[in-house]
C-alpha cells in the first residue's frame, strides 16, 4: 500500500507544477530563478502555494539577534531564513518560496515546451559509480572519515570512562576505532553520457546591457535542460569581437569590448577546442552562438558558412544561433545568410527581440530532441 | 541481530528512565520506535503523528524535511508526541550514546507534557483523534470530491490559529444557553399509515432539515443582537457556528479547531519545553559522565552565543540553568532586588539550595510569556550579546537598533504573546445590520502583513457567505527623510516619518476595498503598546 504521505506529496507536487507552469513565462522573463548557482535545488518564488493567515508584517515586527555589531549597522543574517527566531507559527515549516529539485524544474520546462527527450548519440555508455551520502556509518574508507565527529565521540568516551578531571587539567583525545564515523552511501550505477555546451557571444559594444541579460537568462534554462539530460556536462565560454577567446563564465556575461565583429573567429576557436578536447565519438556537443547579426563584410558567406558546413555541423548534436535584436535596431544579416546557404537539421536559428521571446526561442533550440 | 539491538535499546531505556526518575522527573511511559530517516521525515511532516487527514500541506512539509536531510544534512533530532503513553522516535543510525541522550531529552519533554498546567486539558489519546479525523475527511472526499473538500480545508486553515487559546480553561462565550439546546423540530409530511412514515420522512432527511432549521434560527437570533456584548476571540468557532456552511464543512472546522487546541500548549511553552529537555539532557549526561565538562553543553552555549538569529530553545535552557543557580544561591527576593552593589551581587551565595524545588515549581505552572517576563533578567541579558533589530525601508535592510535590556525583552515578548500573532477578534456577525462579519485587529503598533490578510478575508468570505470587514491600522509615509541628515550621521540610517491610519478592509465577494476609519473607531482598536525600537534620531 502506498504510504499516506506520498499521496499528500503528490497533491503538493501537482499544485507546485501547476503554479510553475502557470508562471513559467513570467519566471523566465523576470529572471527570478536565474543566477542561483549549482546545487540540486532551485528556489522558486511562488506566493500561491501557502495558506494565508493573519500575521505580523515581518518588516514591522523586527527581531532579536546575537553577536557583535554597532547600533546602526545592518545585520549579517537573513532573519526570515534563520526561522527559529520566528515563533508564532504552528507546527511544521512555513515558506516564502518553493524549493524544487533541478530535475523537477527541467521536467516542467520539458513538458511545458513539449521538449522531446534527448537521445544521446550512439556513444558508448560508461557506468559511473556515483555515490550519494545519506547517512553515517561506523565503518568506511579513510576518505569518508568525519574527523570532527570522530573526535567528539572520542572526547565523550574518554570523559565517560576516566575519573573526574581536576580543575584546569587538560585531556588529550585519541579517537579509537569505535569512535570513527564515516559518510555512508549507496553506490549507484548509471549510464554516463558526456555532454559539452559551448556558449559563444559577440562582446562588441552593441551587445551589452539588456541583450546580454537576455542571453544569460536563456543560457541558464538551456543549461538546466541539458544538465538533466546528461550525467556529465562540461561548459566552454567563448567571447568574440574581431578576435575570439575562451573566458570564464563570469567574464562571459560581464566583459564587453569596443572592436568590430568577425563571427568566424568564434567558430574557428570553437572548432579548434572540439578537435583538441572533445572527441565527437565520446561527447555530445552543443554549440550556442548569440549576436545581433551584424558581421564583418563577407565573413558570414566566405568564412562562417564553410566552417559550419564542413567542419562544425558534422561534429555537433546541435548548433544554435540566436539573433538578439532589441526593438528598432535593424537586424543584421547573419541569420538570413546562414539560413539561405545551409540546410541541415543540426543548425537551428532563432530571433529574440525581447524577453518575451526567450521561452519560444528555447523551444526553437531544444525542440528537436537532438 | 535484531533482537539483540532491541535488548540493547531496552537496556538503555531503563537506564535513562532510572536517571530521570532519580532526578525527580515524572514522565508518562514512553514507547520508543526505531525508524529510518524517511519515516522520520514522514512523521515530522505529520507533527509526530502516524496519520493526519489528507492535505497537500503535509506533503509540502514532507518535501521540505526530505530536501533538508538529503541536501543540507539537517535532521530532526528527536520527535515525541504528547499522548499517554507518549510516543517517540529514534533514528536507526543513532549510536548508543546518542540514543541515551535522546531518551533523556524525550523523557524530559514527556515530564513537561504530563505536569505543565497548560497541557492539562489536551486529549491524551490524540493519535486516535487524528485517526478519526483522517477517516472522516476521507469519507467527505469520497462523497463530495477531493478537490472540493481540499479547497475548503485550504480556506479553513487560514483561521487555524484564530481560536481562543484559553478556551479549555474557562467557560465562556459560545456555549449555548439552556433554552437554545432544545432541538427545533422540522415539520413532517403527514402520512396516512405509520409504517410509511420512515419512507416519506426518512430520518436522514429529517436530520438535515433539523440542522438547517437550527442554523436559520441561530442566524435570526444573531441578527437580533446588533453587536455581541464583547469581541470574541474564537473566530474559527464563531464561523463554525454562524457561517453559511454545509454540515460536512462545519464538521471540518470543528476538527481543525480541535487539532489546533491540541497544538496550542506546545506553541505556548516552546521555549520552556525545549529548554527543559535540553537542560536535563545535558545535566544528566554530564552527571553520568562528569560535571561541567560535557561537550554538548559547551557546543550548545557556543551556538547561542555565536552571531545570528537568537535560538530561543537554547535561550530556554540558559534560563532554566539561571533559575537553578539563582535559587541555589539565594539570589532572589527583597534583599537581592534592593542590592545595588554589582560586586556584592556577583559573589552572592546564601547557600539557599532551593534551585531544584524552584524549577519544578516553574515547570508546573508557567508558560513562555510568564517565563520570559519573570526570568529573562537584566543579569542574564548582560551575559548574552543580544540586540534588537528593525527593518529600515530606506536602506532595504534590517539594522541593529538597540542593545538595551528593555528593548530586547519587549521584542522577545512580542514573539510569544498571543502565540506570536496579531490579536484579532470578531466584533459582530451582523455588521451594519446586514449579516456581515466584522473583525477587529487590536493594534499594538506592529501592522498586519496586509497582502496576506486580504487573502484571509477572501477565504473567510467563502465560509461566512456574506461580506467580511476588518478594522486595522496601517502606517502611511507622511514625510521623506532629510537627505542632509544622512550626510551628518552616516553611521546610522535615517527613515521617513510615518503616521498611523485606521482602515476598514472590506471584501464583498468581488472587490476588496479600503475605507478610512474615523478617529473614534481608531481609538477602539489602538492598544496602548509600542514595540518599535527605532531610535528617535533616525526618524525624519
Amino acid at each position: 500500500m502506498a504510504k499516506r504521505i506520498l499521496k499528500d506529496l503528490e497533491r503538493f507536487k501537482k499544485i507546485v507544477r501547476g503554479e510553475i507552469r502557470k508562471n513559467l513565462k513570467e519566471l523566465i522573463e523576470t529572471g527570478s530563478i536565474v543566477g542561483q548557482k549549482g546545487g540540486d535545488i532551485v528556489k522558486v518564488p511562488i506566493k500561491a502555494i501557502r495558506i494565508p493567515q493573519f500575521r505580523y508584517d515581518p518588516h514591522e515586527q523586527g527581531g532579536i539577534g546575537v553577536g557583535e555589531g554597532e547600533i546602526g549597522e545592518p545585520i549579517r543574517f537573513d532573519p526570515q531564513q534563520d526561522g527559529l527566531g520566528q515563533a508564532g507559527y504552528g507546527p511544521g515549516p512555513h515558506f516564502r518560496e518553493v524549493e524544487i529539485e533541478v530535475r523537477e524544474l527541467a521536467e516542467i520546462l520539458g513538458e511545458e515546451l513539449e521538449l522531446p527527450r534527448i537521445q544521446p548519440k550512439g556513444h558508448r555508455h560508461v557506468l559511473s559509480g556515483d555515490e550519494e551520502y545519506e547517512d553515517v556509518s561506523t565503518v568506511g574508507p579513510q576518505a569518508l572519515l568525519m574527523k570532527r565527529r570522530a573526535f567528539r565521540k572520542g572526547l565523550l568516551r574518554q570523559l565517560l570512562m576516566s575519573p573526574p578531571l581536576a580543575q584546569g587539567e587538560t585531556i588529550i583525545v585519541t579517537p579509537i576505532k569505535e569512535d570513527m564515523r564515516y559518510l555512508y552511501g549507496q553506490p549507484s550505477e548509471k549510464p554516463e553520457a558526456n555532454c559539452v555546451i559551448i556558449f559563444m557571444r559577440d562582446a562588441s559594444g552593441s551587445m551589452s546591457g539588456e541583450k546580454t541579460e537576455i542571453i544569460r537568462q536563456e543560457n541558464w534554462w538551456i543549461d538546466l535542460w541539458l544538465r538533466t539530460n546528461y550525467s556529465n556536462v562540461e561548459r566552454v565560454y567563448i567571447l568574440h569581437d574581431y578576435e575570439a577567446q575562451e573566458v570564464s563564465e563570469e567574464d562571459f556575461y560581464s566583459l564587453s569590448t569596443g572592436g568590430g565583429t568577425r563571427i568566424s573567429s568564434a567558430y574557428e576557436l570553437c572548432n579548434r577546442i572540439i578537435d583538441r578536447r572533445y572527441n565527437p565519438d565520446q561527447w555530445n556537443i552543443y554549440a550556442f552562438h548569440f549576436s545581433d547579426g551584424e558581421n564583418w563584410i563577407g565573413d558570414t558567406e566566405n568564412a562562417c558558412v564553410p566552417l559550419l558546413r564542413d567542419a562544425l555541423l558534422p561534429k555537433v548534436n546541435l548548433f544554435c544561433y540566436g539573433q538578439v535584436t532589441l526593438g528598432r535596431r535593424s537586424p543584421g544579416l547573419h541569420l538570413i545568410k546562414l539560413k539561405e546557404r545551409i540546410e541541415d537539421d543540426r543548425l537551428v536559428t532563432s530571433i529574440i527581440s525581447d524577453r518575451e521571446d526567450i521561452l519560444r526561442s528555447i523551444k526553437d533550440f531544444l525542440g528537436k530532441g537532438r | 541481530m535484531l533482537s539483540s539491538k532491541i535488548r540493547e535499546l531496552e537496556e538503555l531505556r531503563k537506564q535513562a528512565r532510572q536517571l530521570v526518575e532519580a532526578a525527580g522527573l515524572d514522565p508518562w511511559p514512553v514507547i520508543f520506535g526505531v525508524v529510518d530517516h524517511d519515516q522520520l521525515n514522514e512523521y515530522s511532516a505529520y507533527d509526530g503523528f502516524p496519520e493526519r487527514f489528507p492535505h497537500w500541506s503535509f506533503g509540502m512539509s514532507y518535501d521540505y524535511f526530505r530536501k533538508r536531510s538529503a541536501y543540507a544534512g539537517w535532521w530532526t533530532y528527536e520527535l515525541v508526541i504528547n499522548t499517554n503513553p507518549a510516543i517517540a522516535y529514534l533514528r536507526e543510525s543513532n549510536t548508543p550514546v546518542e540514543n541515551k541522550g535522546v531518551m533523556i531529552h524525550v523523557y524530559a519533554h514527556v515530564d513537561f507534557f504530563k505536569n505543565n498546567y497548560w497541557f492539562s486539558k489536551t486529549p491524551k489519546d490524540m493519535i486516535q483523534v487524528m485517526h478519526t479525523h483522517a477517516e472522516r475527511i476521507e469519507e467527505y472526499m469520497e462523497k463530495y470530491g477531493i478537490e472540493k473538500v481540499e479547497s475548503f480545508i485550504d480556506k479553513a486553515l487560514s483561521l487555524q490559529y484564530e481560536i481562543d487559546q484559553y478556551a479549555p480553561f474557562v467557560k465562556r462565550g459560545l456555549k449555548p444557553r439552556a433554552e437554545e439546546e432544545q432541538e427545533p423540530e422540522p415539520s413532517r409530511i403527514p402520512v396516512k399509515r405509520d409504517y410509511m412514515d420512515r419512507f416519506i420522512n426518512p430520518p436522514k432527511w429529517l436530520e438535515e432539515r433539523r440542522a438547517k432549521l437550527k442554523q436559520a434560527q441561530e442566524r435570526a437570533k444573531l441578527r437580533d443582537e446588533t453587536e455581541l456584548l464583547k469581541p470574541h476571540k474564537d473566530i474559527l468557532g464563531f464561523i463554525m457556528k454562524y457561517g453559511r456552511l454545509e454540515n460536512w464543512q462545519r464538521d471540518i472546522l470543528a476538527m481543525i479547531r480541535e487539532e489546533s487546541l491540541y497544538f496550542v500548549p506546545q506553541i505556548q511553552t516552546k521555549i520552556m519545553n525545549e529548554g527543559w529537555a535540553m537542560f536535563w539532557q545535558s545535566k544528566l549526561m554530564a552527571e553520568f559522565a562528569r560535571p561541567e565538562e560535557f561537550i554538548d553543553h559547551a557546543d550548545m552555549v557556543s551556538k547561542v552565543l555565536t552571531g545570528g538569529a537568537l535560538n530561543p530553545y537554547a535561550l530556554g535552557k540558559l534560563i532554566w540553568e539561571d533559575i537553578k543557580e539563582r535559587w541555589d544561591k539565594g539570589r532572589f527576593g527583597r534583599d537581592w532586588e534592593l542590592c545595588k552593589d554589582p560586586e556584592k551581587k556577583r559573589r552572592w551565595d546564601t547557600k539557599a539550595n532551593l534551585g531544584t524545588e524552584k524549577i519544578f515549581e516553574v515547570r508546573r505552572t508557567y508558560n513562555d510569556v510568564m517565563f520570559l517576563s519573570e526570568f529573562f533578567t537584566p543579569e542574564l541579558f548582560e551575559k548574552l550579546k543580544l540586540f534588537a533589530y528593525e527593518y529600515i525601508p530606506e536602506t532595504g535592510a534590517y539594522h541593529i537598533t538597540s542593545r538595551s535590556y528593555e528593548d530586547v525583552k519587549k521584542k522577545l515578548l512580542l514573539q510569544h504573546t498571543n502565540l506570536g500573532r496579531p490579536l484579532i477578534k470578531v466584533a459582530t456577525g451582523n455588521y451594519g445590520n446586514k449579516g456581515e462579519l466584522l473583525l477587529l485587529h487590536f493594534y499594538n503598533g506592529v501592522g498586519l502583513h496586509l497582502e496576506e490578510a486580504k487573502e484571509v478575508l477572501k477565504n473567510i468570505y467563502a465560509m461566512w457567505g456574506r461580506p467580511v470587514n476588518l478594522k486595522t491600522i496601517i502606517k502611511r509615509k507622511v514625510k521623506d527623510p532629510d537627505p542632509m541628515r544622512n550626510r551628518i550621521h552616516p553611521e546610522h540610517p535615517v527613515t521617513s516619518v510615518y503616521e498611523e491610519q485606521g482602515v476598514l478592509l472590506r471584501y464583498d465577494g468581488e472587490n476588496l476595498r479600503e475605507l478610512a476609519l474615523s478617529s473614534a473607531e481608531v481609538k477602539d482598536i489602538r492598544l496602548d503598546e509600542d514595540y518599535s525600537t527605532i531610535p528617535r534620531e533616525w526618524i525624519g
